[in-house]
């Protein structure tokens, strides 16, 4: 009987995905194995004098991001989805542009922009106005992935939001439920798991991210495992160092669906889509403002500066070796692909 | 059906990609070279050995750390034939995890001096370059500075800058510095210069130059060769903070200015070890010395050869003479140190 059961589940289906699967956790049971080994010489170094900064900062790193693409991310998707105001359609589909900025370039752009030689800061001296914002820290590498990562908060809560049924705000409107509880009763808990899903997505790419945390030397495990490698020269304790993080990332998935628990939300809902209020008064251009704010520093701020690189390199750049490395490399890419066909 | 069909068809390029490498031709007489240096002109220089010998040189660019491992791990399937490494600390691992094979030419005993190349002929200098302090002429009176040591010295708190203690020309300086005056003085160096930092380290070494003019800080340990870039550099603002900095070279009446070399060896398991020698030399001579240094606008390490301009108006100065594989050696120690003072 159980054996029939288990017949109906195996079909070529399961099996590709299983060995999928497999083909994906072998090497990370592979790291976790290394744990049980014991440590030598520069494991114990590491232990001693920068295990606990690098578990602080990864903390500190993740934690703010997370609230703060949350937030921003929430906040976005609300205004674009909930009211109506000039630009809306426009704003709705760019705010998700920053995605196309990796967070590497972002960084070293602001990072540019920002030094004694940069744009802004030129700019800012020809005012006679100096400033002392130093982006290479903790709080740079914040504000660099959240302004290049929220749009994943965005896209999972826009989208919820617009799939919500007008019926429950409704509802809750004509029971006498008033704004601040129709906002955090009906409004946050229906978008609850797109919020918590979008933010996770930051928080493991924040998590993987190198490029930023070592430019701006920000000492997270990411900076940890390669300096471990690299500059120590001890592949054990690198690998040492990627299973605790993986057991930070197991501890943050896990505590999510703790969180999240056995709730379930039914968001698809036949029914009329919410009517989008228009902004009145000073609202009119404070919300959309803010919006295009964050697309400037997100977007096009990074972009300008990198075509303004462009106009200053292209020169040495692009010419007839260029185009034949490129088209070398497709080519190589493509034969990739013909050759075992 | 049509459902699964896709998803065999996804798995199936997975597997593909997963197990592909990228293809490339063989011709008849070739080397294949692992480099660290990627500048135009050191292209122009495989081409015209390629000219003048026949050999065709492939080259394929990473970072030192990359390449080392990789020829690690293609053990002796690999490739490569030479490794080039701007660091010579870092050629010293590779010698030591039996990647590179002794090689005895004339040519390279003569045209190198000894302290540039490995005692065991396992590695070869071809260019030096010097960590030196660049301060600005408005805040700092040259005859302030003196040596590395000195910047520990209470009048330069919160003046210093450099970069972090990760980068390998930090660990190197440290490594020659342990060699020179004992592990608990270079030790106590390190201490002292960490608490004289105007900033916790970050950024490159172009960043430092920067940080000094804007007048963060008023002294920055870096590499000569970056202020020859930055006077070159596409972005004019930067050409205005390499002229604004002067260069000061320490430690000229004690043991010397900390240089470190890029270099070049044979590696072990090279299937073209005969040509592979025959490019180093060509390096070495004195024809591709003077265009490999200067490209970079650093030091050639061929007696014979003169320095670039830029750097003949800094005017001549003393080098450590230890030998180069000693940065190999304490590079460890040099680490652990770093991190045991809190040097970021």
């Amino acid at each position: 009987m159980r054996w029939r059961r288990l017949k109906h589940h195996v079909n070529l289906f399961s099996l590709i995905s299983v060995l999928t699967g497999l083909l994906i956790v072998v090497p990370m049971l592979n790291i976790l194995f290394e744990i049980m080994n014991p440590g030598n010489e520069t494991w114990l170094h590491i232990r001693e004098h920068l295990l606990m900064g690098y578990v602080i900062n990864t903390l500190i790193l993740i934690g703010l991001v997370a609230v703060f693409s949350a937030l921003i991310g929430f906040l976005s998707a609300y205004v674009v989805t909930r009211f109506e105001f000039k630009g809306r359609a426009l704003l709705s589909w760019m705010l998700i542009l920053p995605l196309a900025i990796p967070s590497y370039i972002a960084a070293y752009v602001y990072a540019d922009m920002l030094s004694y030689t940069g744009t802004f800061s030129r700019a800012l001296r020809s005012l006679h106005v100096s400033h002392d914002f130093n982006i290479m820290s903790m709080s740079g590498a914040v504000f660099i992935f959240v302004m290049t990562l929220y749009p994943y908060v965005y896209m999972m809560v826009r989208s919820a939001l617009s799939k919500q049924s007008a019926a429950f705000i409704e509802n809750a409107r004509l029971l006498g439920a008033g704004k601040f509880r129709q906002f955090f009763q009906v409004v946050l808990p229906l978008v609850r798991p797109a919020l918590v899903a979008g933010t996770l997505l930051v928080v493991l790419e924040t998590l993987n991210d190198y490029g930023v945390v070592a430019y701006f030397n920000v000492r997270v495990f990411s900076f940890a495992i390669f300096d471990a490698w690299e500059r120590l020269g001890d592949v054990g304790a690198a690998i040492r160092l990627s299973a605790v993080l993986m057991v930070i990332v197991f501890v943050v998935i896990f505590l999510e669906r703790f969180l999240r628990g056995r709730r379930r939300y039914h968001l698809h809902v036949k029914g009329r889509p919410i009517q989008r209020k228009t902004l009145k008064g000073i609202n009119r251009f404070i919300l959309p403002g803010a919006l295009w704010l964050m697309m400037l520093l997100g977007f096009f701020i990074p972009l300008f500066q990198l075509l303004y690189y462009a106009r200053l390199t292209y020169r040495t750049v692009l010419n007839i070796s260029f185009v034949y490395c490129c088209w070398g490399f497709s080519s190589r890419y493509f034969s990739c692909f013909i050759t075992p066909v | 059906m049509r459902k699964s069909l896709i998803f065999l068809l996804v798995f199936s390029v997975m597997l593909v990609l997963a197990g592909c490498q990228l293809g490339t031709s063989s011709s008849d007489r070739s080397i294949t070279v692992y480099s660290e240096r990627h500048y135009d002109t050191d292209q122009y220089l495989f081409d015209l050995f390629e000219q003048e010998t026949g050999i065709e040189v492939r080259v394929i660019d990473g970072n030192a750390d990359q390449l080392i491992n990789r020829l690690d791990n293609e053990g002796e399937d690999t490739e490569a034939d030479v490794l080039i490494i701007a660091d010579a600390g870092r050629l010293h691992r590779a010698k030591s995890m039996d990647l590179l094979q002794p090689v005895h030419s004339d040519v390279l005993f003569n045209n190198i001096p000894a302290n540039y190349r490995d005692e065991d002929n396992m590695w070869f200098g071809l260019t030096k370059r010097a960590r030196v302090l660049v301060y600005h002429p408005d805040r700092v009176d040259p005859s302030e500075l003196s040596t590395y040591e000195a910047l520990t010295e209470p009048q330069f708190k919160g003046r210093v800058v450099t970069r972090t203690s990760t980068n390998i020309y930090n660990q190197s300086l440290m490594a020659s510095l342990i060699e020179i005056m004992g592990e608990t003085e270079a030790k106590a160096f390190a201490a002292g210069l960490t608490a004289n930092f105007a900033r916790t380290p970050a950024g490159n070494d172009r960043d430092q130059a920067k940080y000094v003019v804007e007048g963060g800080a008023d002294i920055a340990i870096m590499n000569t060769y970056y202020i020859g870039r930055m006077m070159n550099s596409s972005d004019r603002f930067e050409q205005e903070v390499a002229n604004t900095v002067k260069v000061f070279f320490p430690n000229q009446n004690t043991s010397g200015t900390h240089v470190n070399v890029s270099a070049a060896g044979v590696t072990k398991h090279a299937n073209h070890s005969e040509d592979a020698i025959k490019f180093i030399e060509f390096l070495s001579s004195e024809t591709a010395q003077s265009k490999f240094a200067s490209a970079n606008y650093e030091y050639p390490v061929h007696v014979n050869v003169e320095i670039d301009d830029l750097l003949a108006s800094w005017g001549d100065f003393t080098a450590q003479s230890i030998p180069l594989s000693v940065l190999g050696e304490h590079s460890y120690r040099a680490a652990v140190i770093m991190d045991e003072v809190g040097w970021e």
